[in-house]
């Protein structure tokens, strides 16, 4: 056992003081220099013993502790066991934090699978159930483990009061071996059994072998280098130009084209539509068709669903469609560009028109029509049919003259038209009004004529013309 | 102690009365940080060293040369191609993963284990892992084509309003792996505090004292820290254990869950890991041997360390063996004639020399071990290893390419030929794990100081602390 190697009598009235202002370290470890001139008074943060085996510290550590000390800290190079229970230190809660980190995990990683692949995008795969439990555990299981074994080490770091680059223990030069071969124990000076004088003794007794007062640090020293500090700031600053730009363009409009980094298949070596080729002896790189064939879905049979006249009358040929006549080229002909046929009907006779729709007619088909009405037609012919929509209000205003106003589809002779005929203006377009045969498919053009009917209705029904059960309810109806 | 250079002393014999020593010579607390610090802190490297980072890194510019090229050009100029779309890539893959798996185990199953022989082992092998992964993530990554799009694997929201697909075992695979990846590191990082922080205190150079200043997060060594690393340690490695044997279970179910005959079966997951497990433990033999023979480690890495890893190398051997075997009899006894052909075709079709390259490697050398001498020498081990992972490499090769170059449809059979450029880049892979490789043995503690110490023999009875 090292005595202490001073010979300094230590009285109780030194042991309770909290702020404790003793000599110098250098001073009491050499007494042999009385005369020596009087240091300044330093302030120390507390004592810090060295001792030369784990079995020392832990001897050393239960002595403090039976003197009463609770603020002691062990150092060592390797994990001592045992020293816990000496120290009366609890178990850290990590195993709970590692079970939060999992459950969270694996709760996170089903729900994910379920709404991704159930709810919010529902991906069919080979007829299997939307969200099913077992191929959906790999990727719960996979989270649980990584959550967990982020909030056990994030734990760590954070319970063990890490990071922590600034530590005033690091100003003693012999502390460096804690992490070599040497334990230590540090008293903090806030313990409240420390007394400088008598606790160094009290460590010196425990078989220390040498006892060092802990500086007290100013908080300036221990802050970050400014360089530290500095450069960190530039970078965070500069690491939010790219988020700030993204954002920018994602709510912001503008009228040049996206940016696109990688151009992925935007540039292919193939010929496009309407281009030339040397490939071919007429030059085109558009092959016609070849002769006596039709394209799948081309072969458009069933006259009154395609075009609203009955298969019988032959009077079609001023219909303009779908013409494959002469097998060299399928070219949908715009209805605008030739002569309009309501126009020449009166010369060429009037077309079979098919008054009854070739499609069953329900309230779905109703609905369907109404839609469709709304994003195609009711630009032009207005919500209601009265020609009043906003595009032709606003042409109307411009006051440019070129402007056809819309027939109101509520006009007598349009009452009375065929639906064959409604069909053929959607399809075809009358006149100034352009045909939607590109956008419309024949499906929803009868479905917006089974709306213009029922849009027509409304201007002439009476309530005889409602059943008698839909009546009273009528008001409440949608 | 310079007992490194003396005469190898030999704690393989088992007397059953005697626990034979972890490590031999004298070791104290002072001479093992002595040791394992000085190669981290050297000066100049040695020549060898300087040779074999030459060469790696090298490998390393050329892997991420054509990696370049391919991204600008596109997959084809690998090999793959209809029907062998999964080609050297996906082998390289599921090579490098499978070797990533010892240094886990090592530190986390041996750890559950108690046995602490592992402590002088697992740091090493623990990296290995981590660069091994690192060599494996780089494969199915640059395998989807446009690499700028890899974001798309994980769920995040995009424009196209879609999410990955939670039933494929391809995204399960990029759970699974970067799981690992990251769990690796976390627990790799972890466990080397304490030993970062040794080499912050001893360290002399202004930059050595900020760079380990930072990466040790200001590790003091109090008994709250370790407490909390003990405690972290043990859950991680408790963590780590499902983890690893899930992860090479995940990347057979990218195959076993396909329709493909040879891919298509239950026994995929064990297999696969006890493979996983062959050939990370003979890659850390193939790298342990020279590493503690150049860098004077003998004491601390001992012929028993060498020799437990042989045994394990063995006994995992026999279970790919056994594996192999199991194969065959459920394809003949399962009674499906495209299994049947698969398997036929594997060990007498066009194939048959990777098939029979890897029974030889996998099954054949390692019986060797069997002999204490073979255990015991290190050379010998180093060569035997070498042949394992050369015919872990053609296992998986024998199971992507065979399977797909020959399935259901004869009229699309096909011979796959790798290009220049598959063969080059996974050479240049085996320079990126050489490169991190040589660059944790330059800069970082080798072994686990820390740890070594702890299970260091008392010096006297009244050391030993009652618990
Ligand atoms: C671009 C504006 C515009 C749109 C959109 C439009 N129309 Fe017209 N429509 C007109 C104009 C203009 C006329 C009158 C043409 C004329 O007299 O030259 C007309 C005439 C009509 C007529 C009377 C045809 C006749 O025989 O006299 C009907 C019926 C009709 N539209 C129905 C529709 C339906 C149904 C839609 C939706 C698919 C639709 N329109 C969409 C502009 C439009």
């Amino acid at each position: 056992m090292k005595r202490c190697p001073c010979d300094c009598q230590v009285t109780s009235e030194t042991r309770k003081t909290n702020e404790v202002r003793i000599q110098n370290d250098m001073s009491i470890a050499t007494p042999t220099q009385p005369k020596a001139p009087p240091e300044p008074e330093v302030r120390i943060g507390g004592l810090l013993a060295e001792f030369t085996s784990a079995a020392d510290v832990v001897a050393a550590a239960k002595q403090l502790r039976t003197a009463g000390y609770r603020n002691l800290e062990v150092h060592s190079p390797h994990a001592i066991h045992g020293i816990d229970k000496v120290l009366g230190a609890k178990r850290p809660p990590l195993p709970w934090a590692a079970i939060a980190g999992g459950v969270i995990g694996l709760a996170g990683g089903l729900w994910m699978a379920w709404w991704m692949n159930a709810v919010d995008y529902p991906l069919i795969i080979s007829g299997k159930p939307m969200f099913s439990f077992l191929p959906s555990l790999p990727v719960a299981f996979e989270l649980a483990i990584l959550l967990a074994a982020f909030a056990v080490f994030g734990g760590t770091i954070a319970l063990g009061g890490l990071p922590r680059p600034a530590n005033r223990l690091f100003r003693v030069p012999s502390f460096a071996r804690a992490t070599n071969d040497r334990f230590f124990i540090a008293v903090e000076q806030s313990d409240e059994a420390f007394g400088s004088g008598e606790t160094k003794h009290l460590l010196y007794d425990a078989g220390s072998v040498g006892v060092e007062s802990i500086p007290i640090v100013d908080q300036r020293e221990s802050r970050l280098p400014r360089p530290f500090v500095l450069t960190a700031i530039v970078l965070s600053v500069l690491a939010l130009i790219p988020p700030v730009l993204i954002a920018k363009a994602r709510y912001t409009t503008s009228t040049t084209p996206r940016l696109s980094f990688i151009s992925d298949m935007d540039h292919q070596p193939k010929f496009k539509a309407q281009t030339t080729n040397s490939l071919f002896a007429d030059g085109r790189s558009m092959r016609p068709q070849v002769a006596g064939t039709i394209a799948q879905g081309d072969l458009r049979e069933d006259s009154a669903f395609y075009r609203g006249i009955r298969k019988e009358s032959g009077n079609t040929e001023n219909v303009a469609d779908v013409d494959i006549a002469d097998g060299t080229f399928l070219i949908s002909v715009p209805s605008e560009e030739n002569t309009p046929p309501a126009a020449s009907s009166a010369a060429a006779g009037t077309p079979d028109w098919v008054t009854k729709f070739p499609v069953e007619v329900d309230e779905k088909l109703i609905r369907r029509g109404k839609q469709r009405y709304e994003i195609y037609c009711a630009t032009c012919h207005g919500i209601g049919g009265d020609g009043d929509g906003l595009v032709t209000l606003r042409a109307l205003e411009l006051e440019q003259g070129t402007w056809v106003r819309p027939t109101s589809l509520h006009a007598e002779p349009i009452r009375k038209q065929p639906v064959g005929q409604l069909y053929n203006t959607i399809a075809n377009g009358v006149r100034k009004m352009p045909g939607y045969a590109a956008q419309i498919p024949v499906k929803d053009r009868w479905a917006i004529v089974s709306y213009v009917k029922a849009l027509q209705k409304t201007r002439t029904a009476t309530a005889k013309d409602v059943p008698s059960d839909v009546l009273p309810n009528m008001r409440k109806l949608k | 102690m310079a007992t490194a250079t003396v005469n190898e002393f030999d704690n393989t014999l088992i007397d059953p009365a005697v626990r034979p020593p972890l490590m031999t010579g004298e070791n104290s607390l002072g001479s093992i940080t002595e040791q394992v610090a000085a190669l981290a802190e050297r000066p100049k490297p040695p020549r060898a060293w300087t040779i074999t980072f030459a060469i790696s890194s090298s490998l390393t510019v050329m892997l991420f040369a054509l990696i370049g090229y391919l991204i600008v050009t596109g997959v084809g100029v690998w090999g793959n191609n209809s029907p062998v779309a999964w080609g050297w890539p996906i082998v390289n893959f599921v090579f490098w993963v499978g070797i990533g798996h010892a240094g886990t185990l090592i530190s986390a199953i041996l750890f559950l284990f108690r046995q602490d022989w592992r402590t002088s082992i697992n740091r090493f092998a623990e990296a290995m892992t981590i660069f091994a992964v690192t060599c494996a993530g780089i494969f199915p990554a640059i395998h989807i084509g446009r690499v700028w799009f890899v974001y798309w694997l994980a769920p995040l929201p995009n424009s196209l309003a879609m999410w990955p697909n939670f039933r494929s075992p391809l995204l399960w695979d990029v759970f699974a792996v970067t799981a690992y990846a990251t769990v690796s590191a976390m627990f790799w990082y972890l466990g080397m505090l304490p030993d970062l922080a040794t080499l912050r205190d001893r360290a002399t150079s202004r930059i050595r004292k900020i760079a380990y200043g930072i990466a040790s997060l200001g590790w003091t060594g109090s008994s709250k820290q370790w407490r909390l690393f003990e405690m972290a340690y043990l859950l991680l490695a408790a963590l780590a254990t499902p983890l690893v044997l899930s992860v090479h279970t995940i990347v057979s179910f990218d195959f076993a869950v396909s329709q493909v005959p040879g891919w298509h079966t239950t026994i995929f997951p064990p297999y696969f890991v006890a493979g996983a497990v062959f050939s990370g433990f003979a890659m850390v033999i193939t790298l342990m041997v020279p590493a503690r023979q150049f860098f004077g480690l003998k004491n601390l890495v001992t012929l028993r360390h060498l020799e437990n890893m042989c045994k394990i190398v063995l006994a995992t051997g026999m279970m790919v063996g056994y594996a192999y075997a199991t194969e065959f009899f459920i394809a003949w006894y399962g009674g499906n004639e495209y299994e049947q052909f698969a398997f036929i075709n594997r060990a007498l079709g066009p194939y048959a020399w990777a098939y029979w390259t890897m029974v030889s490697c996998n099954v054949l050398a390692p019986q060797l071990f069997w002999f204490k001498s073979v255990r015991t020498t290190p050379w010998a081990m180093v060569v035997i290893c070498v042949l394992v992972n050369v015919g872990m490499w053609f296992e998986r090769f024998v199971i992507t390419v065979t399977s797909l170059s020959r399935d259901f449809l004869p009229s699309s059979w096909g011979y796959f030929t790798p290009t220049l450029v598959d063969v080059l880049m996974f050479v240049g892979s085996f320079g990126l794990f050489f490169t991190l490789f040589l660059l944790f043995c330059r800069f970082l503690p080798m072994v686990a100081m820390a740890e070594v110490k702890s299970v260091l023999p008392a010096k006297s009875e009244n050391e030993t602390v009652p618990v």
